[in-house]
């Protein structure tokens, strides 16, 4: 019996043909950068978030709960449109003009569109850490003398990034996946580049079917780091409890 | 029992379905027996196929779409395509004609085949603010922005290499309206899209007094093919003689100057008809003798 009549036939020269070829490696580079970037920056405000929202303060925790009520609500792609085509709008002393004639302002939009929609999730990951840490834990930091800052620093972000390291883990790899929505406004990301084989050649299977293995391929790198990384900060369990003893 | 020891197991598994094709019978038969014709149309691209202020789709394809259903007497159902589906729709057989201003080039004869003739000639414009750019020479290093799928993409780097040895840095959009937005804000310095195109989202605007076609011509021809699978010429055949018997009863020219005409949508001051050339046939439509 013949499952699969494919009426395809596959032309793997195509996606080692010039321009293709320089596309799709244009297409890489910019797809790791976008990653790499908007991964420290969200994880960078998203932790400022987190201390923020679950602050004593009126002044820090509204305008952090503000910011992740308005974000958390509204589509990641809009975002990206709103800063490659909106934002520059708003800019005054002819400012915006020149974002708009910046020829790589497209990236610039994407990884500030990215950044600003992952940052929320970020912010509710730690925010789960910082909120789980025991009381305990902190009374003792207290009384050892720390003051709040040194708390922060030193007790209670290592105590919530050790817990949330498998949710934080997850969603960085998805974020690294958004960055495919950059297609929208003209950033030569990866998957703009095989929409544009795609559309050129009208033979996009080859070139889907690398960027599909890529997408995996460096989504299971990101995932085996940051269990290695779990493991590397796991605390020995059987060490405390000699110490109790 | 032995001490554990983590193993990873990765198994990625892909599941591609292809559809398989009923052995080759010709679209004449099957869209009859269905009694339904597929006909892929964009949504994005004035005055051609857009959706309109009361949020209908329509446009010159559209109407000409629905011409061709009428004529071969079977139900019509329209199948939104882009510029990237417009083609590879046809190729993998989910629509049995597609109408969605595709200019006919030999790269895309490799995958499809066209109905004679075809139906709207125009063409390729660069299009910039008034005064801003002289000749195509002036456009060497500038940003140019062409809709993604656009052949213009390879095509107008070449052009431009023709006059100057600064190559021009091009920018794809997802639609026509979003690329028309990135010229007015400046982050292009032109558009390169089809001239009635390119007029028609102006006019929306209220904007085509400020801009103008750089060195006032078309750079490339964009003859309008009706587009339908590679590889069935009754199917080819049928739609040409439909097309041609509209040309002559007179419906064509209906929807023309419903769209183009003096009192159209979207006025034209070119002939986009599909005529003979009239040095040699006078006023003879493009029309095939019986």
């Amino acid at each position: 019996m013949k499952i699969l009549n494919l009426r395809y036939e596959f032309d793997w020269g195509i996606p080692f043909r010039e321009p293709y070829l320089g596309w799709l490696i244009t297409g890489v580079e910019l797809t790791l950068l976008i990653a790499a970037v908007t991964t420290v920056a969200s994880l960078l405000i998203g932790t400022a978030l987190a201390i923020m929202r679950t602050s004593r303060f009126r002044f820090l925790n509204i305008p952090g709960r503000l910011y992740a009520e308005i974000v958390r609500n509204i589509p990641g792609l809009f975002w990206l449109l709103f800063f490659y085509f909106v934002f520059p709008e708003f800019l005054p002393f002819g400012l915006g003009q020149k974002l708009h004639e910046y020829s790589k302002y497209s990236v610039i939009a994407g990884i500030l569109g990215l950044t600003i929609d992952n940052s929320v999730y970020v912010s509710d990951i730690v925010r789960t850490g910082l909120l789980g840490v025991p009381r305990g834990h902190i009374e003792a930091a207290v009384s050892t003398g720390l003051n709040r800052f040194q708390q922060i620093r030193h007790i209670i972000l290592p105590e919530a990034f050790r817990s949330i390291l498998p949710p934080l883990g997850t969603r960085m790899i998805h974020n690294f996946k958004n960055s495919s929505l950059c297609m929208a406004i003209t950033a030569p990301e990866l998957t703009w580049a095989t929409q544009q084989v795609e559309s050129i050649t009208f033979r996009g299977l080859e070139v889907t079917i690398l960027a599909t293995v890529f997408y995996i391929g460096l989504s299971l790198v990101m995932a085996s780091l940051i269990i290695r990384l779990e493991r590397h900060l796991k605390i020995d369990i059987t060490s405390i409890t000699r110490m109790r003893a | 029992m032995k001490k554990s020891s983590a193993v990873v197991l990765l198994a990625i598994i892909f599941i591609m379905s292809f559809i398989a094709y009923a052995a080759a019978e010709s679209l004449v038969d099957e869209v009859k027996k269905r009694g339904v014709v597929r006909i892929g149309h964009g949504n994005a691209t004035p005055p051609m196929n857009y959706i309109d202020e009361k949020g209908e789709w329509t446009g010159f394809d559209v109407d000409l779409g629905q011409a061709i259903a009428d004529k071969l007497g079977v139900k019509l159902e329209r199948v939104l395509v882009d510029n990237k589906t417009r083609i590879a729709f046809l190729a993998n057989r989910s629509i049995d004609i597609s109408l969605a201003n595709i200019s006919q080039t030999r790269s895309r004869e490799e995958q499809m085949d066209y109905a004679e003739p075809p139906y709207f000639w125009t063409g390729k414009i660069f299009y910039a603010k008034k005064g801003k750019i002289k000749s195509i020479k002036d456009l060497g290093g500038k940003k140019i922005g062409v809709d993604q799928g656009s052949n213009a993409f390879i095509a107008a780097p070449q052009e431009i290499a023709k006059y100057t040895d600064q190559k021009p840095e091009m920018l794809s959009f997802q639609n026509s309206a979003e690329g028309f937005l990135a010229l007015k804000q400046g982050k292009i310095d032109a558009y390169s899209q089809d001239a009635q195109i390119l007029a028609s989202i102006a006019a929306a605007g209220g904007l085509a007094e400020e801009y103008e076609a750089v060195g006032g011509a078309i750079w490339s021809p964009g003859l309008y093919g009706i587009g339908v699978p590679e590889d069935d010429s009754n199917w080819r055949d049928k739609i040409s003689f439909v097309l041609q018997d509209m040309m002559k009863d007179g419906t064509y020219e209906k929807i023309y100057d419903k769209w183009f005409g003096p009192k159209g949508k979207s006025p034209l001051s070119v002939n986009a008809r599909p005529r003979l050339p009239k040095d040699t046939f006078g006023d003879m439509l493009y029309v095939w003798p019986d």
